[in-house]
């Protein structure tokens, strides 16, 4: 009887040593953080598409407290903690030579003359100056070639990732592979990310109220005295819509070591079965300066490959973009430029399990939509307008299929 | 140290005034098996001198004292010191000293910090002697006996946490310690990433750690030297020793090849049982893990003159997980480590006078790590290999004067670093690259001396060392204002092969000074310079076992470190009790860091990645131990800071902090430690731990950004608060020879251990992770949950 029991006992050590070691032992931590002082932020992609191409600059505020919430511990910031910087003048220098103004759109938002697009090869340099008279110039970017993508596979994934943004937790995805060659004759550094157009039915929710669409002003919804200020009603769009969804995984690679060689089963993005309905993926492997990839690898390994017994503690990342008299000034944010190779991808997720039709809409609310009953409050009940936004439109994204 | 190989070696004193001289002879023999001892220390103090002598082959020793009343010692490592006292009537003794073995009887032998009843050794500051006895007593996790948690116990030195790997003594990096197993340098002290210790703990014969004053011939590291000596084989019988644990096997068999000339141990432990691992989890299915360690010494008695002694340490870990981040930019799911030591030592002693003897030691130490990506399509394995070499001869006299001691020697040694050699097997995907090797010696002469008058004793050693960076090897210059990168190079020079690139040398005095108005009360006070040209280049709190050795260059100055200690030592009761306090002040000149942000996988200019600066550390220790009887223990409190600084001259935008002072990883303010054992019978006894310590330093974020469509955590200064405070209690209860028979020939221990009594979820490091669209702090544990083991170990002769 001797052995058997050491042989059970060895078992266990060794199962404590290693769940101990690896995952056992991840607890959530409370934080309570004060930012004490305030960092302009500057994020903007140039590339070589036909688009809408734009920088947009922020200034977090002082004294903002993030804290972790109470059940999800989910850090979040007390209240609004960035500020737009407004009227600032921000040009692009193009080879050195060619200047192009940015106009802006919206607070903080500022957006590149629509006959601008960028050029594999040209160098291209931000410059801003703030309405307090400070300037901030980038380092000179030059916009390097990439690939093509050579196969493009997904495969179902029904484990999936945990996404909190949904009402659901974990979710099942379809994980997309890319294969490309990588050219023999240049230093590449890539990054991918993924756009997802799923189609929405419901585009409109009025609390304590009824949809109106033509009330003459921005606000469709009216209160109504009938109904309580709680009472949600929810309005199916009148024209196909589609929310647009950004991936938010960090996907970056160097040919450090694997220069000229061709890369087989690249994973670079997974998507969430939100419903079971077709929808567009928009894969984009674009490339990289140098120092952009170094700047990104170093986000992801403070934030993303974190939790290891062999973490590289953090550090503040300097970006490129630096206060022309204090060179000490931590600006966060990098101002890139990139070649970009796009695949739009008909993902018909007729290899999926678990997703139920039209159900984007419960997956993001936690509920099923509650339309307005006919003919209860009045004769006919409108159909809501599909408001075009950065995560919505109601044109047609390129590709759908019909 | 040295003596165990000249028992012959006499430690005479003579009186040298015209008054009655009495004669104490006699022998040693152990009480069992009336066995005579050889080694044993005997000596006591009259009139502020030291009397001393150690027995022979045959036990045999004589003192020549003045009339008078004596207390006189009897010590001997692994046995149970004794006491006789000679009274002024008596007439010439002799003696039969009935020498028992630690583990005989209920007297327990435990750390200590050397006081002045180590009359026989030097009277250095900071050094603890830790017998293996003593460490085995001290609670362990898992079973596994380990030097490197067992010295965590002592006052002074700390780590980063569980999964060190390394510990930091007096304000030093991990590096900047010399850990050395019969003279052979380890460069990864741990398994599993700091979870185990290298040694065969049934090896090890005792620890010296030097914290304070080192010996001159110790040299290359900054901080402090371990020194492991391993057992010597014993030349007159067979014997086994062995155990089993919750996590390994461990067997010891020594053999006497020519009974008193020639013998021979292998002791190896191994931990294999990963392939049960699938059956509990799922998840584990990918994890494999396996450690082992083996140490081969053989002696020989060539004659009463001559031994020699050769020695083969291998050490061996594979670790396999896809739940680690991979080797970046390779395309794969599963990640593997996997490190190899093998350390070679040759070793001749040679008595060329009673009083002169000579030592000639050739070791080799290679170092082999690799981390490595499994391609997922096709299984083939894709290996960063690299390695570190490191080739020494070592050639020494020492010399026993009438109340002075000498050592006088040479060294030589050759290293060769090779940075990273991507191996991509049978990868389509992955290019091969080497990076080029780095070659370098260094030459040194040491001497140290010790002399004893009256109530003062000093030490004294001076070491110069001389460091060669060769070639080949390519030299970049840099633009002298601009930060140094790829972008601020003016020009690149080849060298050629063994041409010196850069020199760099200097004397390194080391000094001791103990003034004793008594037996019981000695203060000392102690001044050292140590030069290290070889280090770690890491980003990580604490080193991997794949962390990158960078010999030092023209652009990476040699690190230099000062150091001052003063201390006070007290005895009470016969030495029974032992109370000391020591202060410490070390500044380190060209301590390294990394630049925020700095990558060192297959970098082939690290210079690139690292700043210089200084460091400055400042301590207090108190300890209090009971050292004889039923009950023993001790308590320490440290009160420790270490800070480090950029050098003003580097660029404004690699300064870490704005080139401010800041707190050092393993900055913990407050440690305590208690440490308790308790005989209950000839047969059972308990050990108690107790730690506590500050939380260390990490670096928190300033705050939140949106930032390409997720949510990141923003970080400013480096260091800037603390994870929670680490305090946990262990217990160990030992069950010796359960059987009841004592002279059975085979000995059975167990040993039940619980690990973290009261369950305290320690924090190792505190982490902000970003999942899709939100981020979370987080506290990494290693052991949040009481570790309750069982060991079983064995003694056949």
């Amino acid at each position: 009887m001797h052995l058997p029991m050491r042989f059970n006992l060895k078992l266990l050590g060794i199962v404590l040593l290693i769940a101990g070691f690896i995952w056992g032992c991840v607890d959530l931590y409370k934080v309570d953080i004060q930012t004490a002082k305030s960092y302009l932020i500057v994020e903007g992609s140039l590339n070589d598409l036909p688009e809408r191409q734009f920088i947009s600059i922020y200034r977090t505020k002082a004294n903002t407290v993030f804290k972790s919430s109470d059940f999800t511990s989910t850090i979040v910031a007390q209240k609004d903690s960035y500020d737009p910087v407004r009227a600032a003048k921000v040009q692009v220098v193009e080879n050195g030579s060619i200047t192009y103004s940015l106009s802006e759109e919206t607070p903080g938002f500022y957006v590149m003359p629509f006959t601008f697009l960028g050029k594999p090869g040209s160098s291209y340099q931000l410059f801003i100056e703030l309405s307090d008279g400070k300037k901030y110039r980038s380092t000179i970017e030059t916009m390097a070639k990439v690939p093509p993508i050579e196969r493009i596979y997904e495969k179902f994934n029904p484990k999936g990732i945990l996404d909190r943004s949904t009402s659901i937790g974990n979710i099942a995805t379809n994980d997309f592979y890319v294969d490309f060659t990588d050219p023999v004759d240049e230093r590449n550094f890539y990054r991918w990310s993924s756009i997802t157009y799923e189609i929405q039915k419901i585009c409109a929710t009025c609390r304590g109220g009824l949809y109106y669409k033509d009330a003459g002003s921005l606000i469709e919804c009216q209160t109504d005295n009938r109904l309580s200020v709680n009472n949600l009603f929810d309005y199916e769009a009148e024209s196909l819509c589609w929310d647009i969804f950004y991936g938010n995984s960090l996907d970056i690679f160097s040919d450090v070591y694997t220069n000229g060689k061709t890369q087989k089963d690249k994973l670079i993005a997974q998507i969430p079965l939100y419903q079971s309905n077709p929808c567009l993926v928009v894969i984009r492997q674009a490339s990289l300066s140098p120092n952009a990839y170094r700047y990104l690898k170093l986000v992801q390994d403070q934030s993303i490959n974190t939790g290891t017994l062999a973490d590289t503690p953090p550090a503040p990342i300097k970006g490129n973009i630096v206060n022309e008299a204090d060179k000490a000034e931590l600006v966060l944010g990098y101002f890139m430029t990139g070649m970009v190779n796009e695949n739009r991808y008909w993902l018909d997720r007729k290899n999926t399990s678990g997703g139920q039709p039209d159900g984007l809409f419960y997956i993001k609310n936690g509920r099923e939509p509650n339309l307005e009953p006919p003919f209860l409050y009045r004769l006919s009940v409108p159909k809501a307008i599909c408001v075009n936004s950065e995560n919505r439109t109601s044109n047609s994204p390129s590709g759908w299929r019909f | 140290m040295n003596f165990k190989f000249l028992p012959l070696l006499l430690l005479f004193t003579f009186e040298g005034f015209a008054q009655r001289i009495i004669k104490m002879e006699g022998t040693i023999v152990d009480s069992l098996s009336n066995q005579p001892i050889s080694g044993v220390a005997v000596s006591t103090v009259a009139n502020n001198k030291i009397y001393g002598q150690i027995s022979d082959q045959s036990g045999r020793f004589a003192l020549f004292l003045p009339a008078g009343d004596h207390i006189i010692s009897f010590k001997l490592s692994g046995y149970v010191p004794q006491w006789r006292s000679i009274n002024e009537k008596s007439p010439d003794q002799t003696l039969t000293i009935y020498f028992q073995k630690v583990e005989h009887q209920l007297e327990q032998v435990i750390v200590s910090t050397k006081g002045y009843d180590e009359n026989i050794r030097k009277p250095l500051l900071g050094v603890n002697q830790i017998d293996i006895k003593a460490l085995s007593k001290i609670p362990a996790a898992f079973g596994e006996l380990d030097f490197l948690r067992g010295i965590q116990m002592l006052p002074g030195v700390s780590s980063v946490g569980e999964a060190s790997n390394g510990v930091n003594i007096r304000g030093g990096t991990t590096d900047q310690n010399l850990i050395l197993v019969d003279n052979t340098p380890i460069f990864n002290p741990t398994h599993m990433f700091g979870l185990f210790s290298v040694i065969p703990p049934d090896a090890i014969s005792n620890l010296d750690l030097y914290k304070g004053n080192v010996p001159a011939r110790f040299g290359g590291r900054a901080a402090a030297v371990m020194d492991i000596s391993l057992k010597t084989p014993d030349v007159t019988k067979f014997k086994m020793t062995g155990g089993l644990s919750l996590i390994s096997e461990k067997l010891m068999v020594n053999v006497p090849i020519i009974k008193d000339r020639l013998a021979v141990y292998i002791a190896a432990r191994g931990a294999f049982h990963d392939f049960l691992l699938p059956v509990f989890s799922e998840d584990l299915d990918s994890v494999r893990t396996r450690f082992s360690e083996v140490v081969g010494k053989l002696f020989w008695r060539i004659n009463a003159k001559n031994t020699l002694s050769l020695m083969g340490y291998f050490s061996n870990d594979y670790f396999q997980t896809n739940l680690l981040a991979t080797l970046p930019n390779v395309v794969g799911e599963t990640t593997f480590f996997e490190h190899k030591t093998n350390n070679y030592a040759l070793k001749w002693v040679s008595l060329l006078t009673p009083k002169l003897d000579w030592q000639t030691t050739l070791t080799v130490a290679n170092y082999d790590p690799t981390i490595g990506t499994i391609e997922t399509a096709t299984r083939n394995r894709v290996r960063l290999e690299s390695g570190v070499y490191q080739k020494q001869a070592t050639s020494a006299f020492n010399y026993q004067g009438k109340n002075s001691k000498w050592e006088l020697g040479t060294s030589f040694t050759k290293y060769h670093i090779k940075p990273g050699i991507l191996n991509p097997g049978n990868s389509t995907s992955v290019n091969a690259l080497t990076l080029p090797s780095e070659f370098s010696q260094e030459a040194d002469v040491f001497i140290d001396g010790e002399i004893s008058k009256k109530q003062f004793a000093a030490t004294f050693g001076l070491r110069y060392s001389y460091f060669m960076a060769l070639g080949p090897a390519d030299l970049r210059t840099y633009q002298p204002n601009e930060p140094r990168d790829d972008l601020s190079v003016i020009e690149s020079q080849r060298i050629d092969k063994g041409k010196i690139m850069k020199a760099y040398g200097g004397f390194e005095p080391r000094l001791g000074i103990r003034y004793a108005p008594n037996n019981a009360l000695s203060f000392k006070i102690g001044y050292n310079l140590m030069r290290q040209y070889i280090q770690i280049a890491s980003n990580t709190t604490t080193p991997i076992p794949t962390s990158r050795w960078k010999t030092s260059d023209v652009h990476i100055r040699p690190q230099v470190s000062h150091l001052i200690t003063g201390g006070l030592y007290r005895s009470f009761k016969n030495d029974i009790y032992d109370f000391t306090l020591e202060g410490y002040f070390r500044k380190s000149e060209n301590s390294i860091d990394y630049k925020p942000g700095a990558d060192f996988l297959l970098q082939p200019f690290p210079e690139t990645q690292l700043v210089q600066g200084l460091s400055k550390a400042y301590g207090v220790e108190v300890m209090f131990s009971k050292k004889k009887g039923n009950f023993t223990g001790w308590i320490n409190y440290t009160y420790a800071r270490t800070f480090n600084k950029t050098y003003a001259d580097v660029n404004v935008l690699e300064q870490v902090n704005n080139g401010n002072w800041y707190r050092a990883n393993y900055d913990r303010p407050h440690s305590f430690n208690l440490s308790i054992n308790l005989t209950a019978d000839k047969h059972n006894s308990f050990s108690f731990n107790f730690v506590y310590s500050t939380g260390r330093p990490y670096t928190e974020p300033v705050g939140f950004i949106e930032y390409l469509n997720n949510f990141y955590p923003y970080f400013d200064e480096r260091n800037n608060n603390r994870i929670p405070a680490y305090h946990r209690l262990d217990l160990a209860w030992h069950i010796k020879n359960p059987s009841m028979k004592e002279d059975k020939r085979w000995k059975g221990n167990w040993v039940f251990t619980v690990y973290n009594l009261y369950a305290r979820k320690n924090a190792y490091s505190v982490f902000f992770k970003t999942e899709n669209g939100a981020a979370r702090a987080y506290k990494l544990q290693i052991f949040g949950a009481p570790i309750v083991s069982l060991a079983y170990n064995f003694n056949y002769e």
